[in-house]
């Protein structure tokens, strides 16, 4: 192509270059106290140890943390606390925006949901399923009024296993 | 080739590990300056260990040094990196059951880890961490992340991108849009 050698030495002077970076067409020499310098990879990786909110805080730093903030989200926990903060919203709306952002969500923990908010568990797994095509396990108590929650992903489900913690 | 099935007899036996890392190696920054190791400590850097396996101890030991030529492999860094992998070689191994490795996440980083990564220099920071990322000795990398999210944690967009030297690539109108997505974190003030 053409500039080829220009490239080339920009390349070479380069550090980590930003991969997969739709909007620059070279690549860039970044300061070296600039996290600018890390790859998606390893920025994904630094950015993994956030809390599920800090994380849709500073989604709006740059364009790199929006793209990987959330990639490396396996497993969420949906708890009480968490489910009382979000009754201010649409639910709907707010759990599909998380699903949709959280594509690779293996593991659901809705353990820490008690009762109160238990009508809403169906609803939040239909949503996830629909979502995060690697769903592979759901932790929940299970209720009197558990066979609403069931035939929703009923299909889906391979295997039950049964933990009861020692002093239940 | 990081299987971790792929041990050699006698690797996870402590006395073995302490033996040999009496056995020192020497490893060579992008920048020239070679440096001791012991050899159990080199082996936390999946590239050395795997290095050190296909070239055969002894040639290791007696040979040239292991060139570790990623440009963020400084003096300084690998300096760094060396004290941090002498001091954890005998950790005891990760598990990666799911319960376990959730509260692994969790855990605070241990107070010698705290002082080792608290470093002012932030260039010299952002060398560890991308030296050790290129070297992949995951757990350095992992206090590397802890420490940055601790410093992030609470923080707004500008407080990070100020302290981490992170260019805004966003127009006004984008920042606007991603604002108007994180109703449901501040609907609980």
């Amino acid at each position: 192509m053409f500039h080829m050698e220009r490239e080339l030495t920009q390349m070479m002077a380069s550090l980590e270059t930003t991969d997969g970076c739709e909007d620059r067409q070279q690549p860039k020499i970044y300061a070296k106290n600039s996290m600018d310098r890390f790859g998606d990879d390893l920025c994904q990786l630094l950015l993994s140890y956030l809390s599920f909110e800090d994380r849709f805080q500073l989604k709006c730093v740059s364009k790199q943390f929006r793209r990987t903030v959330f990639e490396s989200v396996v497993s969420i926990e949906i708890n009480d606390q968490f489910m009382q903060q979000i009754l201010n919203t649409t639910i709907t709306e707010t759990l599909a925006t998380i699903a949709i952002k959280c594509p690779n969500i293996e593991t659901i923990d809705c353990r820490g949901i008690d009762t109160e908010y238990e009508t809403h568990i169906s609803e939040l797994l239909a949503i996830f399923r629909d979502n995060c095509l690697n769903l592979r396990k759901i932790y929940c108590n299970l209720w009197q009024n558990s066979g609403q929650t069931m035939p929703r992903i009923g299909p889906l489900v391979t295997r039950i296993n049964s933990l009861t913690l020692p002093d239940n | 080739m990081a299987d971790n099935a792929d041990h050699i007899d006698g690797d996870d036996n402590e006395d073995v590990r302490a033996q040999q890392n009496l056995i020192k190696i020497k490893l060579k920054s992008s920048e020239g300056g070679i440096y001791e190791c012991g050899l159990t400590a080199a082996k936390m850097s999946d590239l050395v260990k795997n290095m050190v396996e296909s070239l055969g101890t002894d040639a290791v030991v007696t040979t040239e040094p292991i060139i570790l030529g990623n440009e963020a492999v400084t003096d300084a860094a690998l300096k760094k990196i060396i004290e941090w992998v002498e001091f954890h070689w005998d950790d005891p191994p990760v598990d990666h059951d799911f319960e376990d490795e959730k509260d692994r996440r969790n855990e605070e980083l241990s107070h010698w880890d705290k002082q080792f990564i608290d470093v002012d220099d932030q260039a010299l920071l952002f060398d560890v961490i991308a030296a050790a990322n290129y070297m992949d000795i995951k757990g350095l990398v992992e206090v590397g992340a802890k420490h940055i999210c601790s410093k992030i944690r609470g923080k707004s967009c500008q407080e990070v991108r100020e302290m981490l030297k992170i260019t805004n690539d966003f127009t006004a109108e984008e920042e606007d849009a991603i604002h108007k997505e994180n109703a449901w974190i501040y609907a609980k003030d």
